[in-house]
């Protein structure tokens, strides 16, 4: 049996051609270029406007027919079953069980990095609205009549995601937390938390209705479903359409707790980088601390990682907001609220940035499992060989240190300068006069500026 | 205690806050010299 190892980035030594900080530099640089050429060039909105292509008529027709619908709602519900069956059944061991690579690399990463791309693609996979929808066609076709729901409460908004989005890094890096490994949780833990969560959204599907609840409240569809709105395609009017990236995303941060559910984000990525390299010492000291007062061992490192996640939360939180409180100061300017929320989409590129530096190389090196050995042996019990690939492990040489260190720095300083582009594209709706809208975005420079020397700090304590 | 591998990007961080204070400073520094000419050219729109 080949031995796997599941961690972060397991690859060469950096041999960089100068220190990594300078790299902050040269972000910092690029990102002042930046605004200073998007001040000189672009003088009036031009990504408030939705504007769409419609695809052929016969590809929209077959990719949204009932059918097609039917097969891919199909699909999402055989995968899920498969992981919780193999998490319930399989090994222990969570390097060689299918449903932890599946959940937590090939959908928890997979589905933000292409649906960043090509669109929301977990929509059409959904299990649990494909069960809602299936319900509620049986209902009708058994009562004559829709489902009565309750009217879902306009403030809740999108925090009953934001507030899951944060139990879901939880449960993977804190509860699940082992040391030394990706994703240290019990595939048995994995298993349960999905199938418990599996309930508490169908009986929300039930009360609010499925697709109010997945546009709001399920974690899964309004997360990946942000990044999905930086994606060229998506759908109108029962139609396929081409628009223009990043267009979408200008209107996906008006309902409530929108920001919360990106901020957490960037925050929970942050926190996972930072907790085995820039935090260590802290967390290490605050461990203690704990245990000194008589609390068990798995507690302590369990509420010193809960507390620090939360601090990175309000962190990232804050310097959000003291970029938007910065921009009240200049003459004409909105309310504080609007302000907050108007520029909220503008993080998404940094969240889908941080996810992408931080996560690229484990993707990259994990999710060659389920096409080789979790395919053949889904459960780890090392008697299986499906397809012959049992024994085939990962190939770590695919990726040296330094393509992974420069795809970060890539993706971080990219990600920014979109960010930058959003919020200058946003200035200019609030200040019509783009000198004033130039002076509102120092601020956001400023944000932007702090989380790319922030990410890639995080990313040299933690390459080593 | 830190990996030793670790301990070189670890303490070097005061070179990452650089860039962040360069920007916030010239912020800083537009700032006040718009309020100085607002306050010195009260019947001027400053832009």
């Amino acid at each position: 049996m080949t031995f796997v190892p599941f961690a972060h980035a397991l690859a060469s030594r950096q041999d960089l051609p100068i220190p990594a900080w300078l790299f902050a530099w040269a972000a910092s640089i690029v990102l002042i270029a930046s605004f200073f050429a998007l001040s000189a060039a672009w003088r009036e909105p031009k990504l408030e406007d939705e504007r769409a292509r419609p695809l052929g008529e016969r590809l929209s027709a077959v990719l949204l027919s009932l059918p097609a619908q039917i097969l891919c709602g199909a699909i999402g519900v055989f995968l899920l079953g498969i992981a919780v069956y193999a998490g319930l059944r399989g090994t222990e061991a969570p390097d060689r069980n299918f449903a932890l690579t599946f959940l937590f690399v090939t959908c928890w990463l997979g589905f933000p990095f292409f649906s960043a791309i090509f669109g929301d693609l977990f929509r059409p996979f959904n299990p649990w609205r494909a069960i809602g929808r299936a319900a509620g066609g049986a209902f009708k076709a058994i009562a004559g009549q829709r489902p009565a729901h309750l009217a879902y409460p306009e403030r809740l908004g999108r925090w009953p995601a934001a507030v899951g989005l944060l139990a879901v890094v939880w449960l993977e890096v804190v509860y699940g937390a082992s040391g030394g490994v990706a994703v240290g949780l019990d595939p048995h833990a994995a298993a349960v938390a999905a199938l418990i969560y599996s309930g508490y959204t169908l009986a929300m599907m039930a009360v609010f209705g499925t697709e109010e609840w997945c546009e709001r409240g399920e974690v899964f569809s309004v997360y990946f479903g942000m990044f999905g709105r930086l994606g060229i395609f998506g759908s109108r009017d029962g139609r396929l359409v081409r628009r223009r990236p990043c267009s979408a995303v200008t209107h996906w941060a008006t309902v409530p707790g929108s920001a919360a559910v990106v901020i957490a984000s960037i925050a929970t990525t942050s926190f996972d980088g930072a907790q085995e390299g820039a935090f260590k010492d802290w967390i290490e000291a605050t461990f203690e601390w704990f245990v000194d007062r008589g609390v068990g061992l798995t507690t302590s490192l369990r509420l010193t990682d809960t507390l620090f996640m939360l601090l990175c939360f309000a962190g990232v939180g804050l310097i959000y907001l003291l970029g938007v409180r910065g921009m009240r100061t200049v003459p004409g300017a909105p309310s504080f609220a609007r302000l907050r929320t108007g520029f909220a989409h503008t993080l998404v590129p940094i969240a889908l940035a941080y996810l992408l530096a931080h996560y690229f190389s484990l993707f990259v090196f994990q999710e060659q499992a389920p096409f080789g050995y979790l395919l053949s042996d889904p459960l780890g019990t090392g008697h299986t060989d499906l397809f012959g690939t049992a024994g085939s492990g990962i190939d770590f040489t695919i990726l040296s240190a330094n393509a992974i260190w420069y795809v970060q720095v890539a993706a971080l300083v990219i990600g920014h300068v979109v960010g930058l582009m959003l919020a200058h594209d946003r200035a200019l709706v609030y200040w019509p006069d783009y000198r004033r809208a130039t002076a509102s975005q120092y601020w956001m420079l400023a944000v932007m500026v702090a989380f790319t020397c922030f990410g890639l700090y995080l990313l040299s304590v933690s390459n080593g | 205690m830190l990996p030793p591998a670790h301990v070189a990007h670890y303490g070097l961080w005061f070179l990452y806050a650089i860039p962040i204070l360069i920007v916030a400073a010239a912020i800083v520094r537009s700032m006040t010299a718009q309020r100085r000419w607002a306050r010195d050219h009260p019947d001027e729109e400053s832009g």
